[in-house]
């Protein structure tokens, strides 16, 4: 009953909807020319071909292209500049956006629109891909975004929001922007099932962002994975962070960052699985990290973070921090460099284990120590530490390390 | 071309050679590689870069220690035949050469058939990696020779016969152990002063560290160096890395070579 009201309700919009096609030979042959006929709400059906940019509209318009026509922007301006509510653009290939140290200019740029949606496009050769500017509610989903960044001055962003919300990201691919996906001052969105790799400096950047989710992402071959700066009540959960590794890489990078929750995610081969600045009550837990030169690097400003039932295996450095008095708490973790024993078989270690090695520590200090990585005089000043610590923060240990790792998921 | 096989130094370094290889040491020495390889190979994931860095200071421990007591042994008892030698029409220069050749070769042949039969021969050599394993064995020979000439230097300086051995133990802690608290106190000492540069170069000083540092910056652990890894990789790492490296361990090399030539020379059997 409930969806016969619905569809008597929306009826009349159907009816009114008018279809524009578009193609070499149809009558309407240019789409600025059919964005002129159509009224608000029409169909604009674009067949394939080349048509050039850049396209203006002003009006909610729903363009669906038909095996996928290339709009080609010929290096002037926005290819698409969306001005209007609850607009559609489907099934485009859109290419070749202008270039300026002035202006952003973007594959689709929206502007001061609520409710629009970008599905299932291919951007190529765009300095921004998709530009949202104070815009209420979007969908951008299943779009192959492949940008040209070849410096971080003349290259812009995969997707931008800025001053937006509700803001829905969603399985998304996109690769070789200056960051992946960029979000300021854009709260309450959600980013989820996106592949964001190769990116020169982010895969996901948010800044001022309170409020957001990501949940399942891949970010890969980033310069850093993800960097998370002045933001609250984030959600970060079972993404993946891999191989951001390099001299100022980092998987992921928080900076400021509160009460939030950091859950289920996978940090591999990364320099830095997850640098941590200036964060309070955050609860990581139940994530891998592997193969990492540092696990977690967590700065001495930070406080009352929780890291429990995570799995540490086999990173270069699990932790290290710059205080002697750190105040987080770590529990429950599992690591692959404990080596103590469980008698009372309770699944916990009986003796604590200590995941700062001296090492670690003196190399933040000292950078140049680097030099003398796997001497063996480190190695003794290490064997020497973990009997008899003076060095390394008494109060960064794990009371019940667990002897096995906690999930079986690597 | 037959003339240069019948100059002394070619005849004294071959005779070297089949004494060497038929030395119970150097079999001992070339089999320790064999099964410590093959142990680590092994029960390692078989990727040649994961080994290579676990050979590392295996072969750092043991080539420089074996190389000085080897070749000092072998030199400083050597010494009464010399002077049967040095009565006949030879040079100085010839004995002394032709010693250096055919015991280097000879140690240089033991560490590559251990290694290579303990390891070589678990990878696959179009894997990745393969390069960095490469340039062990490569640093490997380099460091045989380095030693082999320190150690000639060192028995050609010393008056006691008896304290020899001493030397050459305290040598490789020197440089095996000793040197690295050194930078390690340098460092904490001026950690304040921008110190690459002269860390740069207090690697260069010492051919274990060096030889250390250019294989973990081939195997990219210059990544987690931050700004002093960029120097590294910058002056160590690529292919002029590779030269300046190389031509510190040459210069390693010859130095002590010439120098303990250079004393023998004069030296009064």
């Amino acid at each position: 009953m409930k969806w016969f009201l619905l569809f008597f309700l929306l009826f009349p919009a159907f009816a009114r909807a008018a279809t524009i096609e578009v193609c070499k030979t149809c009558e309407v042959q240019a789409i600025d020319d059919a964005i002129a006929r159509a009224k608000a709400g029409d169909i604009v059906k674009v067949q394939s071909g080349i048509y050039a940019g850049p396209l203006f509209i002003d009006k909610p318009l729903h363009l669906i292209g038909i095996g996928r026509p290339v709009i080609d922007g010929l290096h002037k301006e926005h290819v698409f500049y969306l001005r209007a509510d609850d607009t559609t653009i489907e099934g485009f290939v859109i290419q070749n956006s202008g270039s300026s140290y002035i202006s952003e200019y973007a594959g689709i740029r929206v502007e001061e629109a609520k409710g629009c949606r970008l599905l299932n496009n291919i951007f190529e050769n765009n300095t921004y891909s998709i530009y949202l500017a104070k815009v209420d509610g979007c969908l951008v989903a299943q779009n192959q975004i492949t940008g040209n960044a070849k410096d971080e001055v003349l290259s812009g962003n995969g997707v931008h929001a800025w001053y937006s919300s509700h803001i829905v990201i969603r399985q998304n691919d996109v690769q070789r922007h200056r960051d992946g996906l960029y979000l300021e001052f854009t709260p309450d969105s959600l980013v989820e099932e996106n592949v964001i790799s190769h990116n020169l400096r982010y895969g996901l950047h948010f800044m001022y962002s309170p409020g957001n989710r990501y949940f399942k992402n891949i970010f890969a071959e980033n310069q850093t994975g993800v960097a998370v700066m002045y933001s609250k009540n984030v959600e970060m959960l079972q993404n993946r962070f891999e191989k951001s590794w390099g001299r100022v890489s980092y998987g992921l990078l928080l900076k400021d960052i509160s009460d939030s929750r950091i859950f289920g995610n996978r940090f591999s081969k990364n320099t830095v699985g997850i640098f941590a600045d200036g964060i309070t009550r955050i609860l990581f837990e139940q994530n891998d990290f592997k193969n990492n030169g540092w696990a977690v690097n967590i700065l001495g400003n930070s406080e009352e973070n929780i890291f429990s039932k995570n799995n540490f295996y086999e990173n270069y450095f699990d932790v290290a921090t710059n205080t002697m008095s750190p105040l987080n708490t770590f529990a429950d973790n599992y690591w692959s460099g404990y080596r103590g024993y469980d008698l009372d078989r309770d699944g916990r270690g009986d003796v604590p284990f200590r995941p700062m090695k001296i090492f670690g520590l003196w190399i933040s200090r000292y950078p140049e120590l680097v030099s003398l990585l796997a001497s063996p005089v480190i190695e003794f000043l290490e064997m020497a530490e973990k009997v008899f610590p003076v060095l390394t923060p008494k109060s960064l240990e794990d009371k019940t390390p667990s002897m096995k790792p906690l999930t079986a998921k690597l | 071309m037959k003339k240069i096989f019948n100059s002394p130094v070619v005849t004294i370094a071959l005779f070297e050679f089949r004494e060497n290889i038929r030395n119970k040491w150097l079999l001992i020495y070339g089999l320790s590689f064999l099964i410590f390889s093959g142990i680590l190979t092994y029960i390692g994931t078989g990727d040649p870069l994961q080994a290579s860095a676990s050979l590392l200071n295996l072969v750092l421990l043991l080539v420089p220690l074996f190389s000085l007591v080897f070749g000092s042994i072998s030199f400083s008892e050597a010494l009464p035949f010399h002077e049967i030698l040095v009565a006949l029409p030879i040079s100085r220069r010839d004995i002394f050469l032709g010693k250096w050749i055919g015991l280097g070769t000879g140690l240089v042949l033991s560490f590559l058939l251990g290694m290579g039969a303990g390891s070589l021969i678990q990878f696959n050599i179009a894997q990745q990696g393969f390069g960095s394993y490469l340039l062990l064995l490569c640093l490997g020979c380099c460091l045989t020779f380095i030693f082999l000439s320190i150690s000639f230097y060192v028995v050609t300086l010393a008056r006691k016969k008896e304290l020899i051995f001493g030397w050459m133990l305290l040598l490789w802690f020197f440089f095996f152990v000793l040197f690295d608290v050194l930078v390690f106190g340098v460092v904490l000492l001026f950690g304040d002063y921008p110190l690459e540069i002269p860390v740069l170069i207090l690697m260069l000083l010492n051919p274990i560290d060096l030889a250390r540092v250019m294989l973990l910056l081939k195997i990219d652990l210059a990544a987690m160096m931050g700004y002093s890894g960029a120097l590294f990789q910058k002056y160590l790492g690529n292919t002029l890395g590779l030269f300046i490296g190389g031509g510190a361990l040459a210069l390693w090399t010859l130095l002590p070579a010439w120098l303990g030539l250079r004393t023998f020379q004069k030296k009064d059997l």
